[in-house]
């Protein structure tokens, strides 16, 4: 019996045919290259596969499509697991602003879901790619949120997990709880390679009562105070900013709230940042902030404005994630980030840790034979 | 002594004002406020597991050398704020070395133009708050130990303050650390400066000294706001409070203060507040059943009236009537079951205090939104003197407690929180099963746009101090299974300790093995407060502690 006779058979014992595909590499030179793609439907599919794959020492891959429509098939065989089936709402309190799904729904379906109910998640994706919910938590896909509303893992309130042996790690969601580290956190950006995300209770958003979303251009040097916009009890829903070489500042604001309070902190903002605004009938599409951006204090931000437009061969550089405490600069020029970082303490520069070895330290334990696959540096520094 | 050779080590390396091995700063250092080392004590039991050692190291590279000595030495060490904690977190169950940091208590820096703040974990609350009010700013962080609890603890414990439906938890607030592990590496978390990458800061929040000792703390803080307003409001129905407590946090106006007294709760804050005077919520209980046997008083000024006339009896008959207060206080508490259904009938009519900030307009917007909401839910608008109240006397009631043990009962409090949607039905339950044993009271407090804390207190006697210590594992075990069944947190931000280790596995299933994949690797020796969070496979013989 071959290798994949012998997974397909033990498989079947946890999965019905209609819920398992076998694809094979067809050439004769790609004969020992197959992936079984199953279809689970919750935790308890999910804990057997994997206490299976650590069984048959088989490794084992999220993910049952590609792209490019091309079968999966892995080089030495694999199981391949099909998230998109574990797609249900399993709840949604809405005396709680609470929703409950498992980690296969995808991004477009829980926007619906929630829209029919005048919900939202606060958050979105600049990517146009078809992403499930585990997806975006596990790979840490870059997302458009505010201060207001936080990352999408700021939103979390309770997380299953299946651990590589088939332990199940859950909590109830409750608002807050001082009950251990965040252990759910380790999960947010790690690929699932020490663990597969199965169900996520998040919290929700009404519909504000009122959005405008407001556009001008500035000239750089207003920037200088765009961080003193947050120190107010009212933030704005989100502040992006592009800033060209010549020192032209496109900004875009949106606010959410009621209208008295949206007039007022657009007020404000007009009359800081100065320039002729407009108002933009939503959120215009934006390029999400490149892998190398740097999260810099107001502070710090201040001072690379200061070097950069002492700069000759000036970059243009991108603004996100604006809080009260800090900016999102994504290019612009190396040397004046590096000139802004100096002199300021660890912690607020770039705190010492090994966050790698801290990492693989945990995985050696969890997941000892590496079924859920090696963790590379995206993993650890997205 | 245990570890011999782990003390020279430390003395080695120390000055000796920086160590002590002397038995009564043993003692001093062999646990934290737990209530049920108050029992240990009634019973002459003081020095149960005592540390061999207390530090106090000065640097983060003197708690690195610290640690590199207990860990050659295989020595426990047990990290030490001010021992304000409530679950036994800093009991030193194996003894070793406490590592007292309060003597690391700078304020590192106040970046103005990001607002945020760097300071180290030894540094008291009440200091940290001081010196950010003297700037114009606040860490917003109001815990009842603000005096007596330091900021390694809050963060270690996940604390929150009683403005945190404004501000949020600590763990809202950290965005750094800097944490020394077993090792003696010194490790920094946070993202500044970097791009977004795993991020360790929320790992090393509440493990409370499991995986390392927090040195150092890199905060948010928010400018100071220039004007408040407290008011009172007065619910003939509990679920009416609750419902409206709701829609004030899921509206667009977040109030810095919501704290819901239930009926008997509400009996005994109003017996506080009369006169001003501070006295702990366990005093104003014993009070209130002192004067009053059966507990009817409907009113606050019955309530007066009784307690003008207990302190009058008090100061001339004074030994008579402590003994006849004692024996009225036992007889109630022995019949607490029937107390509560005699409190259930005679008393419905709750008090909800609310406060809002910012700027004076600010402050008087906010409370006339929450108000119309209040109204419209039936609420009755006390004015402002409740508010003002309870706010000249937010820090009087955690450290007070020792009245109640004086008179040879016990009293503890369990703090939980769930989603809106089950907030009652966890009240009700948890409620019913403490009620069984204990009288019980709550207030709701840290509340959230997706629920709500609820903070019991319960009180007991029994004629032998070992009987009130069977007694109150009992109840604790009682409730806190409850609270997981009901689906709730068996914690909100007492933190977990010793006291409920052995309920986390319930509240997050295999999560322990998670836990102990973290602990190896960060403290593969085992040695950092060795017990404490989850039950740990190789200390499964402290059943005499349980």
């Amino acid at each position: 019996m071959t290798r994949v006779s012998t997974i397909h058979k033990a498989l079947s014992s946890i999965f019905p045919p209609t819920r398992m595909d076998v694809l094979t590499g067809g050439r004769k030179s790609r004969k020992n290259d197959w992936s079984i793609v199953v279809h689970p439907r919750g935790d308890g599919d999910l804990a057997s596969v994997l206490r299976l794959a650590k069984a048959e020492n088989i490794p084992l891959r999220i993910g049952g499509r590609t792209l490019s429509g091309k079968p999966p098939v892995t080089p030495g065989g694999a199981i391949r697991v099909d998230m998109t089936g574990m797609d249900r709402v399993i709840s949604l309190d809405e005396k709680s602003m609470l929703i409950r799904v498992q980690a296969g729904i995808s991004i477009a379906v829980l926007k619906s879901r929630l829209s029919e109910k005048k919900l939202m998640m606060g958050w979105s994706i600049y990517s146009d790619r078809p992403h499930t919910l585990g997806a975006v938590l596990a790979g840490r896909v870059e997302a458009r949120w505010g201060a207001h509303f936080g990352r999408p893992q700021d939103t979390i309130r309770a997380m299953t997990v299946v651990l590589p042996d088939g332990g199940i790690v859950s909590s109830p969601p409750v608002p807050r709880r001082a009950a251990g580290p965040d252990l759910g956190s380790l999960m947010v950006g790690t690929h699932g390679r020490l663990g597969l995300i199965s169900e996520v209770s998040l919290r929700v958003f009404f519909w504000p009562q009122y959005r405008e979303v407001i556009s001008a251009d500035v000239p750089v040097e207003q920037l200088d105070s765009l961080g003193r916009l947050f120190r107010g009890r009212a933030q704005p829903y989100l502040v992006e900013v592009d800033v060209s070489e010549n020192g032209n500042a496109q900004c875009v604001v949106a606010f959410s709230g009621t209208k008295s309070a949206v007039l007022k902190l657009r007020g404000d903002f007009v009359e800081t940042l100065g320039g002729k605004w407009e108002i933009e009938p939503g959120l215009p599409p934006r390029e999400p902030p490149s892998s190398s951006s740097v999260l810099l204090s107001w502070g710090a931000f201040y001072r690379y404005l200061e070097v950069w437009r002492g700069i000759k061969k000036r970059q243009p550089f991108s603004l996100y994630d604006c809080t009260p405490a800090s900016v999102r600069i994504s290019g612009g020029n190396p040397s004046a980030i590096k000139a802004a970082l100096e002199g300021l303490s660890d912690l607020r520069r770039s705190p010492r840790d090994r966050s790698g070895d801290y990492v693989h330290g945990v995985k050696s334990i969890l997941d000892s034979t590496g079924i859920l696959g090696p963790l590379e540096g995206k993993d650890l520094i997205s | 002594m245990k570890n011999n050779e782990a003390v020279q080590g430390f003395r080695d390396l120390l000055r000796d004002d920086q160590m002590s091995t002397t038995r009564p700063d043993r003692i001093t250092y062999s646990g934290d406020m737990w209530p049920r080392m108050q029992l240990w004590k009634k019973m002459g039991v003081i020095d149960r597991s005592p540390p061999d050692c207390v530090v106090w190291p000065e640097t983060s590279e003197q708690v690195a050398d610290v640690l590199r000595v207990a860990s050659k030495n295989r020595c426990p060490v047990v990290p030490f704020g001010a021992g304000s904690g409530v679950c036994g977190g800093t009991y030193p169950l194996k003894g070793g070395v406490v590592v007292d940091v309060r003597r690391m208590n700078n304020i590192v820096s106040i970046d103005d133009e990001s607002l945020l703040v760097e300071a180290e974990a030894g540094i008291l609350g009440e200091q940290l708050e001081t010196a950010l009010l003297e700037k114009g700013y606040t860490l917003g962080h109001f815990p009842n130990s603000l005096c007596y609890s330091t900021l390694g603890g809050w963060v270690a414990t996940r604390s929150a303050g009683q403005m945190s439906s404004l501000y949020g938890k600590i763990e809202d607030m950290v965005l750094g650390l800097e944490v020394v592990l077993p090792s003696g590496e010194i490790c920094q978390t946070g993202v500044f400066g970097s791009s977004e990458r795993l991020d360790w800061t929320q790992v090393f929040v509440g493990s409370e000294g499991t995986l390392g000792i927090i040195t150092r703390v890199l905060l948010r803080i928010r400018q100071a706001p220039q004007a408040r307003e407290l008011r009172g409001f007065s619910f003939g129905r509990l679920s009416r409070a609750t419902k409206s407590m709701r829609l004030v946090m899921q509206s667009e106006v977040t109030p810095s203060v919501l704290r819901l007294y239930d009926p008997l709760d509400t009996l005994v804050a109003s017996a506080g507040n009369i006169g001003h005077n501070q006295m702990s919520v366990g005093s104003r209980l014993a009070m209130l059943l002192k004067s009053s046997p059966t507990v009817p008083a409907e009113s606050v000024e019955e309530a007066s009236w009784a307690r003008k006339l207990t302190d009058r009896l008090s100061a001339r008959t004074a030994p008579l009537v402590e003994s006849f207060q004692k024996r009225t206080l036992h007889t109630a508490l022995s019949q607490s079951l029937v107390l509560n259904k005699v409190i259930d009938v005679f008393s419905s009519r709750c008090l909800l205090i609310t406060g809002t900030e910012g700027t004076e307009a600010e402050a008087r917007e906010s409370m006339n939104f929450i108000r119309r909401i209040f109204e419209d839910c039936g609420g009755e608008d006390l004015g402002p003197e409740p508010g003002e109240s309870w706010y000249q006397q937010r820090y009087a009631d955690s450290a007070k407690q020792s009245r109640f043990y004086e008179m040879d009962a016990f009293m503890d409090t369990l703090e939980v929180a769930c989603p809106w949607g089950r907030l009652l039905e966890l009240y009700d339950e948890v409620k019913r099963t403490i009620g069984q044993r204990a009288l019980v009271m709550a207030h709701f407090s840290h509340a959230y746009p997706e629920g709500c804390s609820i903070h019991f207190n319960f009180a007991a006697y029994r004629p032998s101090v070992a009987e009130s210590e069977r007694l109150y594992m009992r109840i604790w075990h009682e409730a806190l299974a409850t609270v997981v069944r009901c689906g709730g947190t068996i914690s909100h931000h007492h933190g977990i300790g010793l006291m409920k280790r052995d309920f986390m596995v319930r509240e997050h299933g295999d999560g322990a093995r998670l836990f102990r994949a973290l602990k190896a690797q960060f403290d593969p020796l085992g040695i950092m407060n060795p017990g404490k969070l989850f039950p740990d496979v190789a200390l499964e013989s402290t059943e005499g502690h349980r």
